[in-house]
């Protein structure tokens, strides 16, 4: 039941279900709204009949058999909702697409409909994470022997919610980025015993010289420019090379080339993400850094926050005071502008983004997780302990999306070839929103 | 992944009224996020720090744009001294308490948490005022830097503030008198030879982190100890030190020389501390703290070097062994060309310009002002927090001294920005730009001195709209705040709390009649019980306390509005983190719950605290009403809004789950028996004056306590039903009844509402509210009636025994009731007794109209059927007679029942 607090509650919360506890307002512990009565009456419906409702469910002390287990969970398993009579789902969808904050229900219900229409454009082909990843930042994924890749393009009717969703994944592929880079250094100082013999940040910082990217790119099969490209490069070099080899327009709603010579994904691929690894190589910087340097060219026109406005939140996310896309795109085009190299933004982010950010993370949870310190500047030296380091890409929200349409019987299984959607899918996908069971007095969305 | 937590110095944990720290380099981040958790009752908070190293660390942006409470929660103090401020010490003090720490760590997580450092701790207590020298030098320490103005003004007024706090603290220092030395005047090399007193040095261990480029300190120091030996103990790759030079001075050394390698057990801890041991035959000499051996640390004064501050301490040869056991030292003696040493830096030879400083630089809204360290004749460009600020009103004073001082009045949104604690620095036309500073937030800082930022949670009692982590401190105020039970008298007084051993009544009695009343009288936590409603802009602590009783029920009753101080942006630690951790520790599912998990314990924890010291709060009250001595002594100055306050702490206790109902059930079923009075005595309330209770009304008109009361009453018996807890329901049932009968009980329609908003969960209206105290009025316990028929039969009440039968009610047909069957009755039930039984259940219960009594051993029946009205009395088949009905009487709570009901019913037929 742990999974209640830390997953459910908070969305069941914002839906309007529950109330959660405070006792200031004479609330001990978390209690049902109307609305969450109305939704547990219509499940209550589904397992009145079961042996383990009507004589089991008090008897805390006593071991329920098998059949009746079984039977319960027959009846109760969410994997029923899709059915067509299952009494609870016309609710639970209504609550879904229109409970709670009004602009959050609108927002899930476009991205409710944009999953529906890739549903539909992939419908023959498996969709898994890294795939919706590339479906909704490239517009296309990768083929094999069978099977063509499919491509996802966006109707007119979702396309500011594809952006959306564009720009948050991009933020991942940032955050990759940086991760990589702690990830390395982790490992590199330990692979120079600096847990026991703690390096000087001077040398920490010197290593950056040897940032290899003619390793990296040969190793990922992409040329550098004929200048070559190493620690004293200047940036916009840099910047330059990258917008050619991954043929980046700079637009934000243009088909990105999922087959130019280099992208984010392949990076990615390249770096194992997902996967445990010590390697600290200096290729792997230079891939860290490449990888930040597409996310900066992607966005590195300042205007796209102004004409995208409304749409620009997953970039704004963490403010100035964190780590979001903004304060590092806001941060780096003056540096760049300044005649940076390669060396100084890679020094820049890791003083800032790795060290002093991981420091002050670090620090912050001492009180509640305990010691998470994976190293630490202790005078004038950084101080590695040896607690390992392991990152993976973000969770996309792919699983829980497909799991979601799949489960109010929408589409089949977006993992699987066949996910067709259903009647039901295929008018939340045309009309963007079902009509409300009445049950909650929620307004009907022809008024909106 | 995650290891067990760092320890941060338990030192923290008990609750002090200040903290003074001194560091060389001052990690504020961690200080904020770490220790300011733990100093968080602390009012006056001051880190003096040097004013180099601030520098260094404050131009980082990057370190700036994290802080939220430098000089508005705490004083940071760069110390502007020609060398570096390297001294290392944290000051506890409270009004009657001190401990002190001064070593070798600086302001950070590994200063304050590493195997690597050390510090030698004294205590000061008024059971033990040994230690008072070693307190005295730290203080003429501190003085001696605000002397030497190498702060700003501000810090000394704040810093003297302080020294008044902690009243036990004064007299001279001297050096004879103290472990704790420092070299403002003396050098540290000095001292540490002059305690040596010629004698010879079989051994002198050395360890510090950095040595001087030239070993200059340690040649001196050999020279002028010429120990018989010279143990070094350098860590490998770490000790900065000129290993040349350092094998020069070994070289001239007249001794053997031993070189170890040493590294702490913990592989990888910089071995940041520093000490010097000198053995020789029978003493040893130890010089332990901040100083490392260079020349600037050990063998110049502040005139010209460092500032230093070290424990000169004097003991058996092997009395500082623990500082070697710690090490994990070679076994054998190391070339030291092998450790791989050099010279590096910590910054004690920090060159770093101080920049163009502003002096003083003090925020009072919408002013700031302060004293540029140059002259200054045009006004330069403000920058708060990065951003460059043109609503700007300037007011340069000419120039003086080489110096300007300067006001700036700001604009609304600058001002707000301030206000959260924001860097500000000067760009002057010359080009330059002041070093990033942080105002000192005059006003905010004072108000926390001077505790008026502590009261401010009780102004927040009425509600106690509070967070788990204040709800101790509440605690703490009021107990600080009130005058509950002798001991709070013995606190007040400053006298040693007795103990009450063997006969309590008489050595409390023996006691309390020692003690000069009228000098306790005078005392101001006394003197507040007989003026907290004279209007005032200061009001007194209970002055805070009952208004903000008062006013829970004047804005409505509505929760968490009252008494909360505005929004604060800047609040301690309630920014999340969306951060590289998050990302970066991916959260899986279980670690995530393990988090959750841990988060939800430590809550758990704290409230089970607070609970378990509420609790024991209660107690004292409940202690202090008891004791008669007390409550004649203190008089109803302090007994009548304590009442007022106890009735309002223990309903809100409850009503916010901080204590178990029924355990606080019994404490206010106390208090409401000793102020209204029970069957066996009448109340406090009772035996005041005429004047005295008119007075007494008015404090308990306007502080709502009959709403309080009545809402309470509900609650009360509420919680003792669920529970099923007949005694205390009886209990209640009992003190509602005595209090309905009080002469001086009149609860006006208003009372009811107040006492109906706050439960209205449960009740919709007044007539509803009565109603179900009426249920409490009229309640039986299951073993009332037996036990009342018991009494009058002169039997136990096991002897009572409840059958249900079936009985023929002639008209009314045949039915089901109960029978009490009296068991081995030795003497006959009588026709007087039966009769006698009939009344008193019909009093306890006047719902009841069929009461059958068998007195199975003699074959006795009587019956009172009140519908019908027969009454009989029968012993065995012969003898059959009616009974005179029995006397029955309404009981004499009904009446005043009947009236607040029927003033329910008026008002709510008015509304």
């Amino acid at each position: 039941m742990g999974g209640y607090g830390l997953y459910y509650a908070s969305v069941m919360q914002s839906l309007g279900l529950i109330a959660l506890a405070d006792r200031r307002l004479g609330l001990p512990v978390d209690a049902v709204t109307p609305a969450g009565r109305v939704v547990a009456d219509a499940f209550r419906s589904v397992v009145a009949n079961t042996e383990y409702y009507q004589h089991w469910i008090d008897r805390h002390d006593e071991m329920v058999p098998r059949d009746v287990a079984v039977e319960y969970g027959q009846r109760a398993c969410f994997c029923r909702l899709r059915e067509p009579d299952a009494l609870d789902r016309p609710l639970l969808v209504d609550a879904f697409l229109h409970l709670g904050n009004p602009n959050e229900a609108a927002a899930r219900r476009r991205t409710l409909r944009l999953m529906c229409e890739l549903s539909a454009q992939t419908v023959g082909v498996p969709v898994d994470e890294s795939s919706f990843r590339r479906l909704v930042y490239f517009g296309a994924d990768h083929g094999n022997d069978a099977l063509a890749g499919s491509t996802f393009a966006p109707t007119e009717a979702t396309l500011r919610t594809a952006r959306r969703w564009r720009l948050y994944q991009a933020r991942e592929y940032f955050n990759a980025g940086v991760n990589e880079m702690w990830r390395r250094l982790v490992w590199w100082g330990l692979q120079r015993e600096g847990d026991r013999f703690p390096v000087p940040l001077d040398a920490v910082l010197a290593s950056l010289d040897n940032i290899d990217f003619a390793s990296f790119g040969s190793s990922i099969g992409v040329g550098l420019p004929d200048s070559g490209l190493w620690a004293g490069s200047s940036f916009v070099e840099m910047l330059d090379w990258v917008m050619n080899v991954g043929a980046v327009s700079g637009e934000l709603d243009d088909r990105w080339d999922l087959g130019a010579a280099l992208t984010e994904d392949a990076i990615v691929e390249w770096l194992g993400h997902g996967r445990s690894s010590k390697r600290a190589g200096p290729d792997r910087l230079a891939a860290a850094l490449t990888l930040l340097t597409f996310v900066a060219a992607r966005l590195w026109r300042a205007e796209l926050a102004l004409t995208a406005a409304a749409d620009w939140f997953p970039v704004r996310a963490g403010g100035h005071q964190r780590l979001g896309m903004q304060r590092f795109l806001s941060q780096l085009r003056p540096i760049v502008n300044r005649g940076a190299t390669v060396r100084d933004v890679a020094e820049w982010l890791t003083l800032e983004y790795v060290i002093s950010q991981h420091e002050r993370v670090a620090t912050a949870k001492l009180s509640t997780t305990g010691d998470t310190f994976r190293f630490r500047r202790e005078a004038g030296r950084l101080r590695f302990f040896s607690k390992g380091a392991q990152v993976g890409m973000n969770d996309s929200r792919f699983n829980a999306l497909a799991t979601f349409l799949f489960e109010l019987g929408w589409s089949g299984y977006l993992y699987e070839k066949e996910h067709q959607l259903s009647e039901e899918g295929e008018r939340m996908r045309l009309a963007g929103d079902l009509r409300p069971t009445g049950a909650f007095n929620s307004s009907n969305p022809e008024d909106e | 992944m995650t290891t067990p937590r760092i320890l941060i110095p338990r030192l923290f944990d008990e609750a002090w009224d200040s903290v003074i720290i001194a560091t060389y380099g001052a990690d504020l981040e961690f200080f904020e996020r770490v220790l300011l958790r733990q100093l968080s009752a602390t009012r006056n908070r001051v880190v003096f720090s040097d004013g180099r190293q601030v520098t260094r660390w404050l131009v980082e942006s990057d370190s700036r744009s994290q802080l939220r409470h430098v000089n508005r929660t705490y004083v940071l103090a760069p110390i502007r001294a020609s060398g570096a401020a390297h001294a290392k010490m944290i000051m506890l003090l409270s009004q009657d308490r001190g401990l002190l720490a001064v070593g070798s760590g600086n302001l950070s997580m590994s200063g304050y948490a590493s195997q690597g450092e050390c510090f030698s701790r004294y205590s000061w207590s008024e059971d033990d005022r040994s230690q008072i020298g070693e307190f005295l030098a730290a203080r003429s320490f501190i003085d001696r830097m605000c002397e030497q103005k190498l702060v700003d003004p501000f810090v000394t007024d704040f810093v003297s503030q302080v020294w008044q706090n902690a009243p036990w603290l004064y007299g001279r220092a001297r050096d004879g008198d103290s472990r704790v030395r420092h070299n403002l005047e003396r050098t540290l090399l000095d001292q540490f030879v002059d305690a040596i007193r010629g004698r010879t040095v079989n051994e002198l261990v050395v360890h510090a982190p950095f040595y001087d480029h030239r070993c200059r300190a340690l040649a001196e120091l050999v020279r002028r100890i010429s120990p018989r030996a010279l143990k070094l103990l350098l860590q490998e790759r770490r000790t900065s030190v000129d290993p040349e030079r350092l094998a020069v001075v070994m070289a001239d050394s007249p001794g053997r020389v031993d070189v170890r390698s040493a590294e702490a057990e913990d592989a990888g801890t910089f071995l940041h501390a520093k000490f010097l041991i000198a053995r020789c035959d029978d003493v040893a000499i130890c010089l332990e703290g901040s100083p490392n051996i260079s020349s600037s640390a050990l063998m110049r004064t502040q005139a010209d070097g460092n500032i230093e501050l070290a424990n000169l301490l004097v003991g058996d040869p092997s009395d500082f062994d623990h500082l070697t056991a710690g090490l994990v030292v070679s076994p054998v003696p190391v070339n030291v060309a092998q450790l791989g040493l050099s010279i590096s830096s910590d910054g004690d030879d920090d060159e770093t310009r101080l920049g163009l400083a502003v002096v003083g630089l003090t925020w009072v809204a919408p002013t700031l002002s302060g004293l540029f360290d140059r002259e200054v004749r045009v006004a330069p460009q403000l920058i708060i927090a990065g951003e460059p600020v043109a609503e700007v009103e300037w007011d340069l004073d000419e120039p003086s001294d080489g110096k300007t001082r300067f006001v700036v009045t700001l604009g609304e949104q600058p001002a707000g920005t301030l206000n959260r604690v924001a860097a500000v620095c000067f760009t002057f036309n010359t080009g330059e730009e002041s070093t990033p500073t942080y105002p000192y937030h005059r006003n905010m800082l004072m108000a926390l001195t001077s505790g008026q930022e502590r009261t401010n949670l009780l102004r927040r009692t009425g509600d106690f709209d509070l967070d788990d982590e204040e709800l101790q401190e509440l605690l703490a105020q009021l107990e600080q705040a009130l005058v509950v039970d002798g001991r709070s008298i013995w606190r007040m007084i400053k006298r040693k709390v007795p103990e009450l051993s063997d006969d309590e009544g008489t050595a409390a009695s023996m006691i309390y009649d020692d003690l000069d009343w009228d000098a306790i009288q005078s005392h101001p936590k006394l003197a507040q019980y007989r003026n907290w409603d004279q209007p005032s802009s200061d009001p007194t602590p209970l002055g805070m306390l009952l208004t903000s009783i008062a006013q829970r029920f004047e804005a409505g009753g509505e929760p968490g509005r009252i008494g909360r101080s505005e929004p604060d942006s800047s609040a301690p630690f309630a920014d999340t983190l969306d951060d590289l951790a998050k990302m970066i520790d991916a959260e899986d599912e279980e670690a995530a719950e393990e988090e959750e998990s841990e988060r939800s314990r430590r809550r758990a924890t704290a409230r089970s605290r607070a609970k378990r010291q509420f609790h024991t709060f209660v107690q004292w009250f409940v202690n202090g009403l008891t004791d008669e001595n007390f409550v004649r002594n203190v008089g109803p100055s302090v007994i009548v809004p304590s009442y007022v306050i106890f009735n309002h702490l223990c309903w809100k206790l409850i009503q916010i789950e901080l204590a178990d109902p029924l355990r606080l059930t019994q404490a206010q079923t106390t208090l409401w028996r000793f102020f209204w009075g029970d069957k066996e005595q009448s109340g406090y309330f009772s035996t005041l004056s005429t004047g005295e209770q008119e007075a007494a009304l008015d404090i308990l008109d306007r502080h709502h306590s009959e709403a309080v009361l009545l809402s309470s009453i509900f609650q009360a018996f509420k919680h003792a039903h669920n529970q099923d807890d007949e005694r205390t329901m009886i209990e209640v049932r009992d003190t509602w009844r005595m209090i309905l009968l009080h002469p001086l009980f009149q609860p006006s329609p208003h009372a009811v509402d107040q006492a109906v908003t706050q439960v209205r969960h449960e009740c919709e209206s007044g007539p509803h509210l009565v109603t179900k105290l009426e249920r409490l009025a009229v309640l039986v316990g299951k073993t009332e009636r037996r036990s009342t028929i018991a009494r009058i039969l002169g039997c136990r009440t096991e002897q009572v025994v409840v059958r249900r039968g079936r009985v023929n009610r002639g008209s009314l047909g045949e039915q089901d009731v109960d029978i009490f069957v009296i068991e081995r009755l030795c003497r006959s039930m009588t026709p007087a007794s039966a009769s006698d039984s009939f009344s008193a259940l019909t009093a306890l219960d006047p719902g009841l109209d069929y009461i059958r009594l068998k007195d199975q051993s003699h074959n006795v029946i009587a019956f009172a059927d009140y519908r019908l009205d027969v009454f009989l009395y029968a012993r065995g088949a012969n003898y059959v007679r009616d009974l005179d009905p029995p006397a029955t009487m309404s009981p004499p709570w009904r009446a005043p029942l009947e009236a607040l009901h029927e003033m329910a019913r008026a008002k709510s037929a008015t509304a």
